[in-house]
């Protein structure tokens, strides 16, 4: 390597090769021509993913929920049933989606099985996707399992923060339906 | 690491060996994988159905002229999947290589086999280039046969689970190894080769990048020349950064948009949770996942044993070399064990690798190189010492892989509701769940089907827009994966589902209007476009959203720089 070599400034030479011709059109063609962007997303703009750490306030506890399809009236005994549910915050504070590693604060849509009689049995619990900002919808899948008896029976939904509390405590509507279990 | 090994070579006796040592190592890697060549990629590997479907819609829109498919749209029966933009392309894009070979092969089984093929020959390969660096040709060869029989590489990966990206990790591995030595003897291009070499493992398989990344880091503190030690180790940092910087186009994307799948939380608890994966607790010499157990066993064994004879070595630096992988072996079987918890309740990045066992990886690079070392310039004794264990284990493992790899495809054992099962989810292209967007509550079976049903057919096929809201008539002038274009005419304004997943970046531009982002329905989470009364033209793409755009700049700009490097070390060979 000669003196004069060595004063050449190396990008120069980068610039002038073939090489690199070759790797600036590369180089643009894998960046892209498409730049156009994705515009401001609100529902991304909304998206959280957070974990409960202790009780929901009082004021958090207002739920509004509804069948995301047509519900049947009569169904058969112990039978796997898919539900979807669309659950609506509406109250002033956002509910997280995730609780503790053992499920404590998670918040929840569960249901329970109220014969005739009065007894009553818990049955499956649906997850919020993402954390549900207040007055904002989420659609929550569970699969619920009708019981063993056949009957008259109350189907309810409700919304519970584990080892809290279930919404219908503090007030908040559950959703119920009267179905012949055969 | 001394090159005093190498400079003792003829160079055309070792090219004459090496030759030889390459044909035993390609015919052993195809033997193996015979099963792959004659009845495809085994089908009742734990990921094997998954490949088929996401692989094989991968290398259609891969051949229909999209580089990098990201929106699957034909999976999940037609209403899309975003798995592209989290799982790694590399395996595919060398798997989609062969596609033109195969025109009979829709669900990709042969495709897959073959590229698990080249990946094992490729393993052997690279593997043994790697020792060579350190070794003589015998001690290599001996290692590279082990790494090819690594119960963890064939009986588990291949066979067992199906693992084809992490099947491909094994090639990348040592050839990083290979590129950190060149590194450090401070060859030409040897910057170029490790940047592209770790750009390589990035861009096949994340879980092994993240175990496996400290480790060359570790080598170049350990082995680096006193003297060389501070340019060495920063070559090492700039080649691994360029490297990253080069799978910028797939790493972005995966790390910044993780919050709009499922996956990142599935980890947290339940299958994936790391802690219900550990040896002697969650794994155990009995049980549904025992083979797990056993090869993480057998391969801290193995190294055990090496070590004992590697650590003998006629030279100290040959020692400390021993010394280092022994240490990192242990290092992995640790972390697969109880008491590594701590560690891990610490890194929430590492728990996101799942299964603690997929130290493995890194184990079974380690546990070769010890076998290079225990064989290389021992007495004859220590030779046929280690020589019967190597036999003893070779037996066992190839054993355990035959009998795997026998029952790994219905034409052996034919496994009916499992053979229903895939037939149906092929037929719908239906993904796992872990991938699916957040907006979508579930594409299991069942609730799939129901979300189907409610969307109905028309003329045998999906019904691609369904009105949810007014009367509307509506044309489809083009479906293709990122852009989908409609013409809607409704004398008092609709409201239409369109049956693709809703996933952030879709926009929806109606005539001349500008682009706003789609939202999802609620229930079904599809895309729910809003049309005003009249004849209009509704065009819905998928953009790309920051972590897209700037994933393929920085990975351009990373390419540029390593081009304008080799630029620059062919001019310099050509100065007189």
């Amino acid at each position: 390597m000669n003196a004069d070599t060595m004063s050449k400034p190396r990008v120069v030479f980068v610039l002038r090769s073939r090489v690199a011709t070759i790797s600036v059109f590369l180089g643009l063609t894998l960046t892209g021509c498409n730049v156009r962007l994705a515009p401001a997303d609100p529902v991304v703009d909304n998206l959280k993913l957070t974990h409960a750490t202790g009780p929901l306030p009082d004021a958090a506890f207002k739920a509004q929920l509804s069948f995301a399809y047509q519900f049947p009236d009569v169904v058969s005994v112990n039978r796997r049933l898919n539900v979807n549910l669309l659950v609506k915050n509406l109250s002033q504070i956002s509910w997280p989606f995730g609780g503790q590693r053992d499920g404590k604060y998670k918040v929840q849509v569960g249901n329970r099985w109220l014969d005739s009689s009065g007894s009553q049995k818990e049955d499956a619990k649906g997850e919020l996707p993402y954390d549900l900002q207040p007055g904002d919808t989420a659609e929550v899948f569970m699969v619920i399992t009708t019981p063993q008896t056949p009957g008259s029976y109350t189907l309810e939904f409700d919304l519970v923060q584990e080892q809290v509390t279930w919404f219908r405590d503090h007030g908040s509507a559950t959703l119920s339906v009267t179905l012949l279990v055969q | 690491m001394t090159s005093e090994t190498n400079l003792t070579k003829a160079p055309t006796v070792q090219t004459s060996r090496v030759n030889l040592h390459f044909s035993v190592l390609i015919g052993m890697g195809l033997l193996l994988s015979v099963p792959c060549l004659i009845y495809g990629f085994p089908f009742y590997g734990d990921d094997s159905l998954s490949h088929a479907i996401l692989y094989s819609q991968f290398a259609k829109q891969f051949w229909s002229g999209e580089l990098y498919p990201r929106w699957l749209q034909e999976l999940n029966a037609g209403l899309g999947d975003p798995t592209g933009y989290y799982y790694p392309p590399l395996s595919y894009w060398l798997t989609s290589l062969s596609r033109p070979l195969f025109p009979e092969d829709p669900n990709g089984w042969y495709q897959l086999g073959v590229s698990a093929t080249v990946a094992v020959l490729f393993s052997g390969l690279t593997v043994y280039c790697w020792l060579i660096r350190t070794v003589d040709t015998s001690s290599a060869l001996l290692a590279s046969i082990v790494y090819l029989i690594w119960p963890y590489h064939l009986h588990t990966d291949l066979y067992g689970r199906g693992a084809l990206a992490e099947l491909w990790a094994f090639v990348w591995m040592p050839l990083i190894l290979w590129m950190v030595e060149a590194v450090i003897r401070q060859r030409q291009l040897a910057v170029v080769g490790l940047a592209c070499a770790y750009g390589a493992l990035v861009l096949t398989h994340l879980p092994t990048t993240v175990v496996f990344s400290p480790v060359p880091i570790a080598y170049v503190l350990f082995f680096a020349p006193a003297e060389k030690r501070v340019s060495v180790i920063s070559s090492t940092i700039i080649s691994l950064l360029l490297g990253a910087g080069l799978a910028a186009i797939y790493l972005l994307p995966a790390m910044f948009m993780q919050e709009f799948i499922f996956h990142t939380t599935e980890g947290i608890s339940g299958h994936y949770y790391f802690g219900n994966w550990f040896l002697f607790t969650g794994l155990t010499w009995t049980g549904r996942h025992s083979e797990f157990f056993m090869v993480s066993l057998a391969g801290i064994l193995l190294a055990g044993l090496a070590f004992a004879l590697a650590r003998r070595s006629v030279t100290s630096n040959l020692q400390k070399t021993a010394w280092f992988w022994f240490v990192l072996a242990v290092g992995c079987f640790t972390m697969m064990m109880p008491l590594s918890k701590p560690v891990w309740d610490l890194l929430p990045g590492l728990q996101k690798i799942q299964f603690p066992f997929r130290f493995n990886t890194v184990l079974s690079v380690a546990a070769v190189s010890l076998v290079a070392f225990a064989y290389f310039r021992k007495p004859r004794l220590a030779r046929l010492i280690l020589i019967s264990l190597l036999a003893l284990f070779g037996t066992i493992s190839l054993y355990a892989t035959a009998v795997r790899a026998y029952y790994a495809y219905p034409v052996h054992h034919y496994d009916e509701p499992v053979n229903e099962t895939a037939q149906k989810r092929l037929a719908l292209k239906r993904v796992t769940n872990e991938f699916r967007p957040r907006w979508v509550t579930s594409v299991d079976e069942q609730p799939l089907d129901d979300l189907l049903t409610r969307i109905g057919m028309v003329q045998g096929e999906l019904n691609r827009v369904r009105v949810v809201k007014g009367e509307a008539s509506v044309a489809i002038d083009k479906w293709t994966p990122r852009e989908i274009r409609l013409r809607v005419q409704s004398s008092e304004g609709t409201e239409l589902n369109v049956s693709q997943f809703y996933f952030p970046g879709w926009t929806v531009k109606v005539d001349d209007a500008e682009a706003r982002a789609a939202a999802p329905s609620k229930p079904g989470g599809l895309l729910q476009i809003s049309v005003p009364a009249g004849n209009h033209q509704v065009l819905l793409q998928l953009r790309q959203r920051g972590p897209e755009f700037a994933g393929k700049i920085i990975s351009g700009v990373s390419l540029i720089v390593l081009l304008a490097l080799v630029a620059v070390s062919v001019r310099r060979r050509r100065r007189p």
